[in-house]
């Protein structure tokens, strides 16, 4: 069990970036556009392939991915986690495409290249949620 | 694509560095200030001779280089502002040459520095780009050293990559760095230390990391017809930011898409490079430019380093004044390092460090890291 932090809050100062980090549920949504029918990670205003700003949508992901690469991160880019453990970083290639980079949470154990994770969203308050990588159930 | 226009009609005629310092002395306008002029007096010049400006800093908002312009008393035809990392001051010269040659300006100093130290440069990651703030903030992901640890990981699960190898880098490069009295870390690594040094995230080592600092390095290119003596030359140059698009941990960069252009434009190839310039923020994304300029294949660039001489005055040197892993990343100031010293090599002004022949080299840079990834890559080929 890692020691006790509190993760750094996200700067929320745009629609994007709040519906992100407040809204979905316990899904994680990503941004669709519906014209090329391709998800888009990380979020953003228009489609990255036909630059399409009204066809975008927010649609939850299955969750589900698979470990493209990792890292221990001994040395954090913020004081919040000098009292914790050293945490995973994951490159997570989601089913659906996109790559997204978490940390594993407590669950997630020794990951190797080719695991598969599924996304999970904790709390890590003021009403936002971030998603974590676990071990899939 | 057909090659760019030549880079012809304009000279390297002057370049200066500023004293590195390992805690941060002086405000970083200071280091930029004294960058430029001994850029300045190097090439013989006033600064009321200098009609364009291309500066590079990350700590410089809120100022920028319209203003840095201002400060230092420059009234300029060009301005230039470097927003794409350590790629930077490639591309300053590169685009300096263009407007040299379209008669824009004829005398234009560019200048790359930065005053850090560890907590600033973990501060920066905030202001530096949205996808970094927002996506990345959240998580401990340990600033570029967690992404390139990512980027070092894969290439190890894909191409057999060993750290022992990645170590021949940068104990190599510290052997260099014995003959260069402005790099902070002079004395030898050997092996054993960087294997055994501690993990900043596994992979990445501590010898694998740069030590963040003050300083600064410039050079001053003027319309060949002004120069008092035969300068340096830039005989290619090429530059891509965001090649492959989609990719979040990058094996394969933009120097892919250039480097045949870069050589072609040379009208030399890989092995006729009396040293190579690198951008070494760390010796993974070293390995990688090798790989991606051509000189040697795709995953085979742990093998091209454990088994080549990469000191000074060995078969291929590689940052011949120790790199910025020696030396020490003085933030945007890292983009301008490789292009001083091949500069000073290319002059016979390297000391104790000359390169034994020294007529053509290759600078790389890189940088500019958003969500997981370096965007923009540049090089250029000087000869004298």
């Amino acid at each position: 069990m890692t020691a006790e932090f509190r993760r750094p809050q996200p700067v929320l100062d745009n629609s994007i970036n709040e519906y992100f980090f407040r809204s979905g549920g316990q899904q994680v949504e990503l941004r669709f556009c519906d014209d090329c029918q391709r998800w888009i990670f990380y979020p953003r205003v228009a489609c990255p392939s036909c630059l399409s700003l009204d066809s975008l949508r927010w649609k939850p992901v299955s969750g589900r991915g698979v470990i493209t690469s990792y890292t221990k991160v001994y040395r954090s880019q913020h004081p919040a986690f000098d009292t914790s453990d050293p945490l995973w970083l994951l490159a997570v290639e989601l089913e659906e495409g996109p790559v997204i980079l978490v940390n594993g949470d407590d669950m997630l154990d020794s990951p190797q290249i080719g695991n598969e994770v599924e996304l999970v969203k904790i709390d890590i308050g003021e009403g936002v949620s971030i998603p974590l990588a676990t071990a899939p159930h | 694509m057909k090659n760019p226009q030549a880079w012809d009609g304009v000279v390297i005629a002057g370049y200066g560095e500023a004293p590195y310092h390992r805690r941060q002395q002086e405000h970083v306008l200071w280091y930029l200030a004294d960058s430029v002029r001994r850029a300045l007096v190097d090439a013989e010049i006033k600064p009321s001779d200098v009609d364009g400006l291309s500066a590079t800093a990350f700590s410089l908002p809120p100022d920028n280089a319209t203003t840095l312009a201002h400060h230092l008393g420059l009234d300029v035809r060009w301005v230039h502002h470097g927003v794409h990392g350590g790629a930077s001051a490639i591309i300053g010269v590169l685009e300096a040459i263009r407007a040299i040659q379209a008669g824009d300006a004829q005398v234009v100093v560019v200048v790359a520095a930065d005053a850090f130290t560890v907590d600033g440069h973990m501060d920066l990651l905030d202001r530096f780009n949205r996808p970094m703030r927002d996506y990345l903030g959240p998580y401990s992901y340990g600033g570029p050293n967690g992404i390139f640890a990512l980027v070092q990981r894969r290439h190890m699960y894909e191409y057999g990559t060993k750290r022992e190898q990645l170590g021949a880098l940068a104990v190599a490069q510290r052997r260099n760095a014995a003959g260069n009295d402005n790099a902070l870390l002079r004395g030898p690594l050997t092996l054993d230390d960087y294997l055994n040094a501690r993990m900043i995230a596994d992979p990445i080592g501590l010898y694998d990391c740069v030590l963040p600092c003050a300083g600064g390095g410039a050079v001053v290119l003027m319309a060949e017809d002004l120069a008092k003596e035969k300068g340096i030359r830039v005989i290619a140059g090429g530059q891509r930011h965001n090649y492959l698009l989609d990719e979040v941990v990058v094996l394969d960069t933009g120097f892919q898409t250039f480097a045949a252009s870069l050589f072609d434009q040379a009208e030399l190839g890989p092995s006729d490079m009396h040293f190579v310039q690198l951008y070494d923020d760390y010796p993974i994304m070293e390995v990688i430019q090798l790989e991606d300029l051509g000189f040697c294949e795709k995953g085979e660039g742990g093998t091209f380093v454990e088994r080549t001489n990469l000191e000074f005055d060995g078969t291929f040197p590689v940052n011949t004044g120790g790199g910025q892993l020696s030396a020490g990343q003085c933030g945007a100031g890292g983009g301008i390092i490789g292009l001083v010293e091949g500069v000073r090599q290319l002059s016979c002004e390297g000391g104790d460090r000359q390169c034994p022949t020294a007529d053509v080299g290759l600078i790389a840079g890189f940088g500019m890291v958003g969500y997981g990834r370096g965007l923009s890559t540049s090089a250029l080929i000087l000869a004298n």
